[in-house]
């Protein structure tokens, strides 16, 4: 294919500009039809190419120039294109779904289980959402009551319960009492009284519990078994709230557990009494 | 004044400068580029007012250096070229052409042997004879000493397109230099 002029000159330009001799170089196309305006374009581009710089009165100082323009320059503002935008909203919902999803399918599961984790990180998120005393108290006491169902549902499994669910039960509702203490008038009696019934709730699933297990579990089941019974006495003693006690043989709430009827010091129920009187008097010192 | 930098460090200078809008950075360009504006100036538009034009093309570089992106010689070449049509919309258009044919001298008919000072002064007259165009685009290539791939990416046309409009315009500018019709 014939190379155009244009092309030509522009090649002609470069070999000229990397040092090459013009006279030398047009001579290649001596025989081109368009020669001589090959030639007279070159020989213009070489006098344009000899121009001289123009004459500089004064080269203003940049400082000077950059006062003049009225403003530091504009820093470029990081802008977040809308293609980004997109992406990052999409992350954060699928991240929103998924964790929606891993709270739902968490409701139902029992320490050891992988879901587990979620329902306990969960509950804390809302308790702290959770406003004022009243329903932070209230959803202090449905925690408890889910740690009761915990344990029962690990009976049920396992054959065996968890200690510390039955620990977080009693500091849950050693946390409410505390509150319905701190409040006044017909709130404090409302929660009180709330507090306490669940209390008694507590001590018949402990109870079912205690039945469930096998034998070689029931020794620790009862301390906590106990420990209930002796906070009710506690609870009418202080309080004047009588609370129902469960029926059936054996129950360690009415015949104390194996430590208290060898007459030794049941540790959990110590603990836990120990807890609730101080929980007590620093409400009635406030 | 023409501060000699290379390439990397004159790129990492523009980055400064945009990101952060460091002014030392911005200074060091202004050193190396304000020459190369200043010839621009000249050639591209009249006598009297190319240093004024120059200093105006860098403040308007030091306003909106944060938003600038891509080539910076190529937008700094376009705020140039901005810079110079502003300046004759301000003053009308005629003006250029006016004082081109002033400066200019009248050429001996016909005859292509011309002194070398006479030649000068009629590139001059005969620059300012081509049409807007075609002049940026001499400028930028003969006088700048840009390539046709700069060129084209500075007024946004094709590299062919530009290698097409530059032989154009320097066998116009022989025919207006030997043919006299700069009067």
């Amino acid at each position: 294919m014939k190379e155009k002029l244009e092309d030509i000159l522009d090649k002609c330009l470069e070999d000229i500009a990397k040092g090459g001799n013009p006279d030398k170089i047009l001579s290649v196309y001596k025989d081109h039809p368009e020669y001589e305006n090959l030639k007279d374009a070159i020989h213009m581009a070489l006098e344009l190419g000899k121009l001289e710089d123009p004459p500089v009165s004064k080269i203003p100082e940049f400082h000077l120039l950059a006062a003049d323009s009225g403003s530091k320059p504009a820093v470029r503002r990081k802008i977040i294109p809308f293609r980004m935008i997109t992406r990052i909203a999409a992350v954060f919902a699928i991240a929103f779904i998924l964790l929606a999803v891993a709270v739902q399918a968490s409701d139902d599961s029992i320490p050891g289980d992988f879901l587990y984790p979620v329902k306990r990180g969960y509950e804390k998120v809302r308790f702290t959402c959770a406003m004022g005393y009243r329903n932070k108290a209230e959803y202090k006491m449905k925690c408890s009551n889910v740690r009761l169902a915990e344990a029962l549902a690990l009976v049920n499994k396992n054959g065996k319960a968890d200690a510390s669910l039955f620990n977080s039960m009693f500091d849950d509702s050693r946390y409410t009492l505390e509150k319905a203490l701190s409040m006044t008038g017909k709130d404090k009696d409302e929660l009180l009284y709330l507090t306490a019934s669940n209390m008694r709730k507590q001590k018949e699933g402990l109870y079912q519990i205690y039945m469930k297990s096998p034998e070689d579990g029931k020794s620790e089941i009862s301390h906590y078994v106990c420990a209930c019974g002796k906070r009710d006495q506690l609870m009418e003693s202080a309080f004047g709230i009588k609370i129902s006690i469960p029926s059936g043989e054996g129950c360690p709430a009415m015949s104390e557990c194996c430590d208290c009827a060898a007459g030794r010091e049941c540790k959990v129920s110590a603990d836990e009494i120990t807890k609730l009187k101080k929980t007590i008097q620093m409400s009635a010192l406030k | 004044m023409e501060d000699n930098i290379d390439k990397e460090c004159l790129e990492k200078l523009i980055e400064k400068s945009r990101s952060a809008g460091d002014m030392d950075a911005l200074g060091r360009i202004y050193e190396h580029y304000y020459p190369k504006i200043l010839k621009y100036m000249y050639y591209r538009s009249n006598r009297e007012s190319y240093e004024d034009l120059a200093a105006e093309t860098f403040r308007k570089v030091i306003k909106n250096i944060g938003s600038q992106e891509g080539n910076f010689e190529a937008w700094l070449y376009r705020v140039a070229e901005n810079t110079v049509k502003d300046f004759y919309k301000s003053k009308g258009f005629k003006l250029r052409l006016e004082e081109g044919l002033k400066e200019s001298k009248e050429v001996p008919g016909g005859s292509s042997e011309l002194t070398k000072t006479e030649m000068k002064m009629d590139v001059y007259g005969a620059l300012d004879r081509l049409d807007e165009e075609k002049r940026r685009i001499v400028t930028l290539r003969f006088i700048q000493g840009l390539s046709s791939e700069e060129v084209a990416e500075i007024t946004g046309k094709t590299p062919e397109a530009v290698r097409i409009m530059q032989f154009r315009s320097l066998l116009e500018l022989k025919k207006i230099m030997t043919e006299g019709k700069v009067k």
